[in-house]
């Protein structure tokens, strides 16, 4: 494919130009705002960047080349000669529209179908194309930089380079990779490989809507039906069960109901000789009573007379003996009153004994007593004055002498005082001496012995007058003689305190009179004295007792005889009744005779009876039983599920082998994916080395052998290059050099050696334009010459367009196609 | 004189075909209309005695629009009685349910439910034949409900006694878990019935020496009968009969599965097993190749336009690729070349086949290249 002409009605600063291409190689001169780089934007986006663009979109991409200053549209067409001509009409802004006019006259117009058609034409895709084959002046220079930046830009290059590589099959691996992913993202949505279940374990129950793959929904089939299948099983032995069950108490009702209909006459037959039989008894029990009753009437009658008389004779019993024990508490209470007397007499006699033995004691003056305590006192000073001196007189005679010696006052001796022989002589208070001659009187103190003397007889002589007014020789005789006189009274006291509390009276007058009045009640006549009260008690406890039960069978037997009475009114209408009784029973009697057989199993009519009735009984429960039985089994089958265990079961199976095919599809599809991935993987590896050999190969040529790219670099972005021409080695340099320590012209030759790799690897066999603006810009001359070489050879396959402004550079390509372009004459 | 007995059993009348969405309806009608040439045919051949050996319904809680719609075609049988036995499908309870109480009370004077395991005297009905019938009283029964037949003695000479029975019988019917009231050939001769009719088996048999006729069902019901619906035609003269198959049946089923040869044209092959006008259940196995697998799939749907009903199931059909397909379909050295080479290699046929089907569709999606 070729661009034979490019026309810009209006775009950017150009109006109405029209440029027209050849096959190979085509150099764009012109001078700088000549309309070069506006050329190369217009073929970009003429056959890349449809029309319906939005405003955002419009003003990115296309609102530089929209005139200034009020122009609000640009168009262009492309005329492209490949399999037939093909022209493609662009305009974007105002009155957008687009058209392309196939090889055979057709139109197609619109941003889709036009897109189409372009892509159909274009050899490469439109990513390689814009990518690769269009090189603008900065592009050129950063190509390598561009592509490790740009992700996109980079992974399009290399999907171009494996899709050349790889396509011949005509299977793009992206394409078959996308098929594969939603392939298997249909299938497996939602499903853990790795467990073999669906993700999170979630069954049908809480299943997984969103994103769920076939594989999860008919493993939900699969377990549905399972838990249907399950559930009807289920169902179905319920209802088995539910219907055996029925039968049971459907048959145990049967039983019940054919016995009752079978024995239905038997049994009321029976019944009724039953309730014969019953009446006969009540009667022949009546009988039985009224016979009794006819007896005990005039037993009744005479007993009851015979108790009165008993009752009569013991209450008069009883009463004698009250009388009698009475009259034996009386003498006991009189024994008593005697004995109080007795004790009151003898505290009475006490008391006058006690009142003469304190009258019989002399009464102690208090006053004298007190006087003589008082001289008594005193005395034993008066004693200790006169004795308290100390005298001593040696008399020696000269001659003998008598002397007679007084000391102190009371002692008189007579002594024959002798020469050599002094007579000692002491005394308290006084000594007097005397001789013939002499009276010699000595005393000690200042008061005088006599004094003295008469004070302590003077009290001697008061001492003895009060002793002899008291009648007492001393003062504790008086005192102890006072005392005795306080005990008599005391005694007299306390006797007459225990005779008044004794008689339980307020005084011993009252005492007196009370004690006298005991007296006459002692003297009162005394009761015979012929039993003991107990003994009295005891018989008239056993009277008592007698007379009770005599009592008790009395009333009882009145009260039977009341009944009688009220029973029958009279002993002549129970004899009446007694007849009519007699009369029924015979007729009841002869009722019976010949009345019912046992059925056959049963010894008696009880026997039969009983049982019948159990089993009536036992019938209405079984009903019931029965009734619920069939009720549960009605429930059961309208709660039936519409479809039985065979027919779920076969869906089952059916679903499972669904299951099965899918599991089986999705592991397949998952080992194609492994195996994919692999050899994409080995393909990716070997994809480059053509490539590399390319850019190698270009590198050559452009560098004038000097420069290639390093083994093991990436080729799409290679960071070092090897000087190969041995330069390095002289220098004793590295061979192998960063890119980014080359020269700018260096980097500029290998870009373009890369880029004339990248643009033959993209289109092989295929054929497209490989546009190029100002690439040599920054060569040095001999490198300028042989990029110009490289680009001229290329251009002998498919078509080169070359824009520059610089006509040396033009002049570097002397059988190109030459197209000036001239700077627009502003509007 | 001789007694003309139109039998059939197993009409399954009610049965939904839930996994037959697209003929449901048709399906469900069937087995109706199966009843009714059952009908006709017995009133064409002026029989006595119409005989539904069991699961004349397909549920004991069937709708009652079914009741009354089955009671409704069995009133129009010209002849003297219906005799219908519950089968265990439509198994009775002694005490009788909703489903044979609605049905009795919707049904003429000429039809006898035989739902006691007693004798059933049609000289009622003009007829001197003696039923016995075995009544089914539940889904499942692992004894028979034959064994108060034994010492059952006609109350007088001339009578013909037929036993009505519904169950399995040994070397007829499978029943390998005894769980469908089984019944040996050896039992069945033991007892006194002179001619036996016996539902179940869905297929018709007539054996003689064992004086058993099984009626099969009027109208297949799925994939496991293949055979046509039918019904039985007995003629009884004295000690002798003879039975004469009556087919009813619209639908049948065609259970088929196919080997396929990738040499030869599907359409052929398919003709060849494939029946007209039949419900379908094709199960393919083979390998293929992708042109014959075109053409297969050419084949299914021109079928599928074609029959009433078909399910194909291509689970056990293979997608053949060789090395030489491969080579021949994808440039040497090509991603598609590598990749399905490499799965053949790792001999992942189905691998390689989902490869090759999957660089198919991804070729006809169109690529970035």
């Amino acid at each position: 494919m070729k661009i034979s002409a490019v026309h810009l009605r209006v775009f950017g600063g150009i109006t109405d130009l029209g440029v027209e291409f050849q096959p190979g190689l085509n150099i764009v001169l012109g001078d700088n705002e000549s309309g070069k780089s506006t050329l190369f934007r217009a073929i970009q986006h003429t056959l890349l960047t449809a029309t319906n663009l939005d405003k955002r979109a419009l003003r990115k991409e296309l609102d530089p080349f929209l005139p200034r200053p009020d122009g609000n549209f640009a168009e262009c067409t492309i005329s492209v000669e490949g399999d037939g001509s093909f022209t493609v009409r662009r305009r974007w802004g105002a009155d957008a529209e687009e058209e392309a006019t196939m090889p055979d006259g057709t139109i197609v117009r619109g941003p889709e179908d036009v897109s189409r058609a372009i892509d159909r034409f274009l050899p490469v895709s439109s990513a390689t194309f814009r990518t690769i084959l269009l090189a603008d002046q900065t592009q050129l220079d950063q190509t390598a930089r561009l592509l490790e930046e740009n992700p996109g830009a980079r992974d399009e290059a290399a999907a171009a380079l494996r899709s050349a590589r790889l396509a011949a099959g005509g299977v793009s691996p992206d394409a078959f990779a996308r098929l594969l992913e939603e392939r298997l993202s249909a299938l497996l949505g939602r499903w853990d490989t790795a467990r073999d279940r669906p993700e999170g374990g979630r069954g049908y129950t809480e299943p997984w809507t969103r994103g769920a793959g076939t594989l999860v929904k008919a493993f939900y089939g699969v377990q549905k039906l399972e838990a249907d299948l399950d559930a009807v099983v289920r169902s179905e032995t319920e209802l088995d069960q539910a219907r055996s069950e029925m039968e049971q108490t459907g048959q145990t009702l049967r039983v019940l109901d054919s016995f009752i209909s079978e024995h239905g006459a038997a049994h009321a037959e029976l019944n009724t000789l039953r309730g014969l039989n019953g009446e006969i008894a009540a009667n022949e029990e009546r009988l039985k009573r009224l016979r009794e009753d006819n007896r005990r009437w005039p037993v009744l009658q005479k007993g009851i007379t015979d108790l009165e008389s008993e009752a009569e004779r013991l209450t008069a019993e009883r009463a004698a003996l009250e009388t009698e024990l009475a009259a034996v508490r009386e003498r006991e209470r009189r024994n008593i009153v005697r004995e109080k007397l007795d004790r009151v007499d003898r505290l009475l006699h006490e008391l006058a004994e006690a009142g003469e033995d304190r009258d019989a004691t002399a009464l102690v003056d208090e006053k004298a007593l007190s006087e003589l305590k008082e001289v008594e006192a005193q005395l034993p000073y008066a004693e200790a004055r006169l004795s308290s001196g100390h005298l001593r007189a040696i008399i020696t005679a000269k001659k003998p002498r008598p002397i007679t010696v007084t000391v102190d006052g009371s002692e008189t001796t007579t002594q024959d005082a002798v020469p050599d022989a002094p007579v000692d002589l002491s005394a308290s208070r006084q000594l007097l001496i005397e001789t013939e001659e002499l009276r010699i009187q000595i005393e000690s103190g200042e008061e005088r012995f006599e004094d003295l003397s008469n004070a302590r007889n003077a009290l001697i002589a008061e001492r003895d007058r009060l002793q002899n007014l008291m009648g007492v020789r001393s003062v504790a005789e008086a005192e102890s003689r006072r005392l005795d006189r306080d005990a008599a009274t005391a005694r007299v006291t306390q006797l007459e305190q225990t005779i008044v509390e004794t008689m339980s009276v307020a005084d011993l007058q009252a005492a007196e009179a009370a004690r006298n009045e005991l007296a006459r009640q002692a003297t009162a006549p005394e009761p015979a004295d012929d039993r003991t009260p107990a003994a009295i008690t005891d018989a008239l406890a056993a009277v008592s007792e007698q007379l009770g039960a005599v009592n008790g069978k009395l009333g009882h037997s009145r009260e039977e005889l009341l009944k009688l009475q009220q029973e029958y009114d009279s002993q002549e209408d129970l004899e009446n009744s007694l007849g009519e009784t007699n009369r029924v029973l015979s007729e009841l009697t002869s009722r019976r005779d010949g009345k019912g057989s046992v059925p056959g199993g049963f010894e008696t009519a009880a026997e039969f009876l009983e049982a019948y009735e159990n089993k009536t009984a036992e019938k209405d429960l079984a009903a019931g039983v029965h009734g619920e039985a069939r009720v549960s089994y009605a429930e059961l089958v309208g709660s039936q599920p519409e479809q039985n265990s065979d027919e779920i079961g076969q869906e089952l199976g059916e679903a499972r082998a669904v299951y099965d095919r899918l599991h089986r599809e999705a592991h397949s599809i998952e080992r194609v994916r492994k195996r994919a991935e692999q050899v994409i993987g080995d393909l990716d590896a070997a994809v480059f080395d053509p490539f590399m050999e390319k850019v190698a190969a270009y590198a050559g040529v452009v560098t004038g052998s000097a420069y290639s790219p390093e083994p093991g670099d990436d080729p799409l972005s290679p960071e070092r290059f090897l000087r190969i021409d041995g330069t390095a080695q002289s220098d004793g340099l590295s061979d192998s050099l960063p890119y980014m320590l080359l020269s700018q012209g260096t980097k500029d030759s290998l870009a373009l050696a890369v880029r004339l790799a990248l643009a033959e690897t993209a289109l092989g066999t295929g054929s497209a334009p490989f546009i190029l603006d100002d690439p040599l810009v920054d060569m040095d001359p001999s490198r300028r010459a042989a990029a110009a070489g490289a680009l001229s050879a290329f251009a002998e396959h498919p078509q080169v367009i070359v824009l520059t402004c610089h006509p040396e550079h033009a002049a570097l390509f002397p059988d190109s196609h030459r197209i000036s372009l001239s700077i627009p004459q502003p509007r | 004189m001789s007694l003309r007995v139109m039998a059939t059993a197993d009409v399954h009348l009610g049965m939904k075909f839930a996994s037959y969405r697209s003929v449901q309806t048709e399906l469900i009608d069937a087995r109706f209309e199966a009843l009714h040439e059952v009908v006709q045919a017995a009133n064409e051949r002026a029989c006595n005695l119409l005989v539904v050996a069991g699961d004349l319904f397909h549920r004991v809680g069937v709708a009652s629009a079914v009741i009354l719609r089955a009671a409704e075609i069995l009133r129009e049988f010209n002849g003297d009685a219906v005799a219908v036995l519950p089968g265990n499908h439509d198994y009775v309870s002694s005490d009788g349910d909703r489903l044979w109480h609605a049905f009795r009370e919707t049904i003429g004077d000429h039809t006898l439910l035989l739902d006691s395991a007693v004798p059933y005297d049609l000289r009622l009905f003009d007829i001197n034949a003696i039923l016995l019938a075995a009544p089914c009283d539940s889904v499942h029964g692992h004894d028979h409900r034959l064994g108060w037949m034994e010492g059952y003695a006609p109350p007088e000479e001339g009578l013909a006694v037929i036993g009505v029975a519904h169950g399995s019988i040994d070397g007829l019917t499978l029943d390998a878990e005894g769980r469908y009231f089984p019944m040996s050939r050896r039992l069945l001769a033991s007892l006194p019935p002179a001619l036996w009719i016996i539902g179940h088996t869905h297929r018709q048999h007539d054996l003689p020496q064992a004086r058993l006729v099984v009626p099969g069902t009027p109208e297949p019901d799925g994939f496991d009968f293949p055979h046509a619906g039918q019904a039985a035609f007995i003629q009884i003269d004295g000690d002798e009969y003879s039975v004469e198959p009556v087919v009813t049946g619209r639908n049948r089923f065609a259970d088929i599965s196919v080997d396929l040869d990738r040499g030869e044209e599907m359409t052929a092959q398919l003709a060849r097993v494939v029946p007209a006008d039949a419900l379908v259940r094709l199960t393919l196995s083979g390998a293929l190749d992708g042109a014959s697998l075109q053409d297969l799939h050419a084949a299914l749907d021109d079928l599928q336009s074609r029959l009433p009903y078909l399910r194909a199931d291509e689970t056990n059909l293979r997608r053949l690729v060789t090395q030489a397909d491969v080579d021949a379909d994808y440039a040497t050295g090509s991603y598609a070349h590598r990749l399905v080479s490499a799965l053949l290699k790792d001999d992942d046929a189905e691998a390689a086949a989902a490869a090759v089907e999957l660089l198919s569709a991804a070729q006809f999606n169109g690529s970035d290249a």
